[in-house]
């Protein structure tokens, strides 16, 4: 084969993009929500705020965004750096990493607004009704419950053992022809399987921690370990067991 | 200059984490790696030519921080002259596309062997005289050679037995 294909050395690569694509806006996001959290207008970062203001759903929003860069960007270090590696002799291989984390993080944003959409609905729905107080302590377990069962479903799994090895994702979603918008539908589709697998905990997230630094980092712990660590089979149906015992304490 | 082959791949190498350290970035167990690689193509076609039902596989080396340094392609015996040029051609990265990229990966070239290639069930691989691997679950569920991997290839000075290594299959897509 043509040698003119090689980079001069392809394991050395340097690291920087790293660095540069991923550690330091995941850094800065962690920065921010810290800053906010401290600040009075963390709140605006807070799911509870959606109830009484209806307005600040926007904000929200943006909340929602940075904690996506702190928790969700850095576990796909991996899948990055193989596609960075693969892509490597293009000329421009660090704009199409940037396309892929578009793609990651516009399917995210996508869900991160209809979560607050539907959040919105249930409360307008619960307001409207009169038995409030009945709906109100049964919206929280029930989310906790079906996240709990979702952990021990097919497609949870499937999603999980696809984000484990981005060597045979990117031997599946790689196409390269339109290199940019390729490596975007990459990233959109790596997204939906991570989705598939912790739309469970932000959800979780969503309901109990948005804006709480410490649940933040625990759960985007767990996340990271469960997506990149194939030995950690038992992580999922504990999480899952966990959400189950946290929506019965919650119900009685 | 137009392909779509699709089916699914294995990975079996020498170190104890994940597969496809060069993939990456990270330092392969010990002085290096050496893995092998079958694509079971289920449907493809190269340029027209039908190409379907064939399994390619390669036996790859990669250095101590995780470079392709070389490899070798094995093409079945069964697959007519046309169709292991094809393929030959194509995983050179000759053809463009997805597989351009990926062919980095395989380093020099330093052959290519027609041979009996017997890949079954998504874990058990034989290469002639020169690979056998033999992949089923750890007690975790994660693939593993659990019955062992050898290989002699004294073109590129490997030779090996290992046994309970990691290992990776999947599905793949390349098409351009």
């Amino acid at each position: 084969m043509s040698t003119a294909f090689q980079s001069p050395t392809p394991g050395a690569t340097s690291r920087r993009w790293l660095y540069t694509l991923v550690i330091l806006p995941a850094v800065v996001a962690w920065m921010v929500l810290w800053w906010f959290g401290s600040s009075p207008s963390g709140r605006y970062f807070q799911h509870e705020e959606l109830a009484t203001n209806k307005s600040s759903a926007p904000l929200v929003l943006i909340g929602w965004v940075v904690m996506i860069t702190a928790m969700m960007l850095p576990s796909t270090a991996p899948l990055l750096a193989v596609f960075r590696r693969v892509v490597g002799a293009r000329p421009d291989p660090n704009r199409l990493v940037v396309a892929v984390i578009a793609g990651y993080g516009a399917v995210w944003t996508l869900v991160g607004g209809i979560a607050i959409l539907g959040d919105s609905i249930i409360h307008l729905l619960v307001d409207a009704s009169s038995t409030t107080s009945v709906a109100d302590r049964w919206i929280a377990p029930a989310v906790l419950a079906l996240a709990g069962v979702y952990q021990f479903t097919p497609l949870k799994r499937r999603c999980v053992t696809s984000c484990q090895s981005p060597f045979v994702f990117v031997s599946r979603h790689w196409r390269g022809n339109d290199p940019r918008w390729d490596a975007f539908r990459l990233g959109v589709a790596h997204g939906w399987f991570c989705v598939g697998c912790c739309w469970t905990i932000m959800l979780t997230m969503f309901a109990v921690g948005m804006g709480n630094l410490g649940w933040m980092l625990l759960l985007g712990a767990v996340m990271g370990v469960e997506k990149n660590v194939a030995s950690a089979r038992w992580l999922g149906p504990t999480v899952g067991v966990g959400l189950l015992v946290g929506a019965a304490v919650m119900a009685f | 200059m137009s392909y779509d082959v699709q089916g699914t791949l294995l990975e079996v190498c020498t170190c104890d984490v994940n597969c496809a350290c060069c993939w990456t970035g990270s330092e392969p167990t010990g002085d290096a790696c050496d893995r092998v690689v079958a694509w079971q193509i289920d449907t493809g076609t190269v340029d027209g030519l039908d190409v379907s039902g064939i399994t390619l596989a390669m036996l790859g080396m990669l250095d101590q921080h995780g470079a392709p340094v070389k490899s070798m392609i094995f093409v079945p015996s069964s697959a007519s002259d046309a169709q292991a040029d094809a393929l030959v051609e194509l995983w050179s990265g000759k053809k463009g596309g997805p597989m351009a990229d990926l062919a980095r990966m395989l380093g020099e070239i330093v052959g290519v062997e027609r041979t009996t290639i017997d890949y079954r069930d998504g874990g058990h691989l034989v290469i002639g005289d020169r690979v056998t691997a033999d992949v089923g679950a750890a007690a975790d569920g994660t693939p593993i050679a659990a019955d062992g991997y050898r290989a002699e290839v004294p073109e590129l000075g490997v030779s090996l037995s290992v046994q309970g290594q990691r290992a990776v299959h999947g599905a793949f897509h390349f098409a351009s």
